[in-house]
């Protein structure tokens, strides 16, 4: 997620609230918490990319109730 | 202190109390997540930066200087986002193309490689002109991508009306 997010950096999160594209949240995947950018919503499915496109091309697809929370600020 | 700066050491305070836990930007290992949706969507983007370059007019064909100013502004604006996406387009197709297709998928797929050659060379000629027929072959390539890609997960796939202003499809799977 770099140059935004670099390894070490901490996020709030809170999880109420719709997830917009361009929102940036935590969700789990297979007991993992992944730090990812909204791409787009839909059908009950949030698609998901990085931000260091240079590196990682893959784009997620998880169901919405696989989000932790939306990333409200970096400290 | 600012308080900015107030929030982060009471945060990090906070933090000693209740540790924070960890979330990663990447998997390890490669993960097998592939999806050309995002394709698409950068394929509608490029039919929609098109259809709105061909839109501007100026008021006469001698417009004053700050009006070709703002139509000049315009355009490079449009024309970058064009350029981005039609580049997005390939990115991704050649991600999947490369590292999700195996032999195995070739085998019952054999136009492939051709298919993806055509996007690639498609995608060149929507940034080089403004056409709205070439964008719409551009879609309409990778779309077919789409569904070949669903097929070998023995997906099933629909189109649907994409919402855009593009007023055009996505292939999704069933």
């Amino acid at each position: 997620m770099l140059p935004v997010y670099k390894p070490g950096d901490r996020v709030l999160t809170f999880n109420w609230g719709p997830v917009n594209a361009g929102d940036v949240v935590v969700f789990r995947e297979n007991k993992t918490n992944y730090i990812k950018r909204v791409d787009s919503t839909r059908g009950g499915f949030v698609y998901l990319s990085s931000d260091n496109r240079g590196k990682a091309t893959k784009i997620w697809k998880i169901a919405k109730r696989q989000i932790v929370g939306l990333v409200l600020l970096k400290y | 202190m600012s308080f900015l700066r107030f929030s982060e050491v009471l945060l990090r305070k906070i933090d000693e109390i209740f540790p924070p836990k960890v979330a990663f930007a990447h998997c390890d290992v490669p993960c097998g997540i592939y999806d050309p949706h995002e394709a698409q969507m950068a394929a509608h983007t490029v039919i929609r930066m098109t259809g709105m370059i061909n839109d501007l007019k100026a008021s006469s064909d001698n417009p004053e200087f700050d009006e070709r100013k703002k139509i000049i502004s315009q355009i490079s604006r449009l024309t970058k986002v064009k350029e981005d996406h039609a580049e997005l387009v390939k990115q991704q197709i050649r991600v999947i193309w490369g590292d999700y297709f195996k032999a195995e998928h070739l085998q019952k797929h054999k136009d492939v490689h051709e298919l993806v050659f055509k996007i690639m060379k498609q995608a060149s000629k929507v940034r080089q002109e403004v056409n709205l027929e070439e964008a719409q072959a551009l879609l309409s390539s990778v779309q077919k991508f789409a569904e070949i890609f669903w097929e070998t997960k023995g997906r099933k796939t629909i189109r649907v009306k994409s919402g855009y202003p593009t007023e055009g499809e996505l292939v999704l799977p069933a």
